[in-house]
């Protein structure tokens, strides 16, 4: 007798906040995956636009109000109301290839040992979209593996091992929570195909590490605390790094 | 020889004395300790590298850390040549009492570096949406 297929497994986790001009697409690029998610949570920060009209169109999408402040804090309160044994993240501007969950739960399945995974990514920008003479318009040419957010699936241990979301940064969590994870070598099962189409738009352009100073200083704050970090295991015996 | 930071690709900012620079462009960091936060200031102040090293001129394993520490530098575009200033610019820090200097390479981020949107520090050309 065949063994009964486990039903769905993966909580998608979105934080909105007035995510009207995008949000249909994203969780249309959720529901139209070869595996459905077993749910979809949307951290909601007190929008007043038509996101959460949208949502109730779609029946595995959960609102929850989000209590505390920050996309971290949402992306959290998201991970505690979440039931699925696999967490995946994406913004509410982006949208998922359409094999994303079944790909990720297989490799997961398939490596027991590794405690998520990742992916590749492409940017896109909609027609109109003016980009800055700056952009690097590679990233609109070519898949990216990406360590982000969009591309990850999550055992739930994960977060235990590398922590929650960071609340105490502004725009340079994810990057954060990241690093930490590489600097771990918390072993991770790596898709070798494109997971996520990212928007390129004014709006998250202002995350650039480069173009916004607040950004910037977060993030070589964190490559800091990295470095800090392979001293400390260089001075144990494992030296990562080089010296001119 | 005169440097400044190579301002286009490079961001920097000193946390708990070390200073940590990036470029943006190869999505290579680095960290710079003894004497190293010390050579980055009085290059961007307008020293020479003759001022520098001739600052060190007493203690020569510290001169030559020095002067391993600029070509570093340089070989990492960190920074880029620049017009001397009118008059000599004194270095003023002690160098010689801040410990050799050193330059630690990482490469382990570039693949997550690489991903910002925008390779060029500046704030040129914001994006915006064209009217309909």
């Amino acid at each position: 007798m065949d063994q009964a297929r486990p039903g769905p497994r993966t909580s998608v986790i979105i934080a909105t906040k007035n995510s009207g001009p995008y949000i249909r697409e994203c969780l249309a690029s959720v529901m139209s995956q070869t595996v459905l998610p077993k749910e979809i949570i949307l951290v909601d920060a007190a929008s007043d636009d038509e996101t959460l009209e949208i949502a109730a169109e779609y029946p595995l999408a959960r609102v929850i109000q989000q209590v505390g402040k920050g996309f971290s804090g949402a992306w959290n309160e998201g991970i505690a109301a979440s039931r699925g044994e696999f967490l995946a993240f994406i913004d509410s501007d982006d949208c998922y290839t359409p094999r994303k969950i079944e790909r990720q739960e297989a490799l997961l399945d398939a490596d027991p040992n590794a405690l998520g995974s990742i992916g590749f990514v492409r940017h896109f920008a909609d027609p109109g979209e003016e980009l800055p003479p700056s952009f690097n318009t590679d990233l609109l040419n070519s898949d990216k593996i990406a360590w982000m957010p969009g591309t990850l699936m999550a055992r739930r241990a994960l977060f235990e091992r590398v922590g929650l979301w960071p609340e105490n940064q502004v725009v340079a969590a994810d990057a954060d929570w990241f690093v930490t994870l590489r600097d771990k070598k918390i072993p991770m099962a790596v898709c070798e195909e494109r997971l996520l189409n990212k928007r390129v738009h004014g709006a998250n352009l202002s995350y650039s590490t480069t173009s916004n100073p607040a950004y910037a200083r977060e993030f070589i704050q964190l490559l800091h605390a990295s470095v800090k970090r392979k001293r400390a295991a260089a001075s144990e015996g494992n030296d990562p790094e080089q010296k001119a | 020889m005169f440097y400044k930071i190579n301002s286009v690709h490079v961001v920097a900012e000193v946390f708990e004395g070390d200073l940590v620079l990036v470029n943006l462009d190869s999505g290579t960091y680095f960290s710079a300790q003894g004497a190293g936060p010390g050579i980055w200031d009085a290059l961007n102040a307008g020293a020479s590298t003759e001022a520098i090293f001739e600052s060190l001129k007493d203690t020569p394993e510290r001169q030559k850390a020095a002067q391993v520490f600029v070509a570093a530098l340089v070989e990492n575009k960190l920074v880029i040549a620049a017009d001397g200033a009118e008059g000599a610019v004194e270095v003023t820090r002690d160098l010689a009492d801040a410990g050799l200097a050193s330059l630690e390479v990482y490469s382990d981020m570039q693949d997550l570096l690489l991903l910002d949107p925008i390779h060029e520090v500046d704030q040129r050309g914001w994006p915006v949406a064209k009217a309909e």
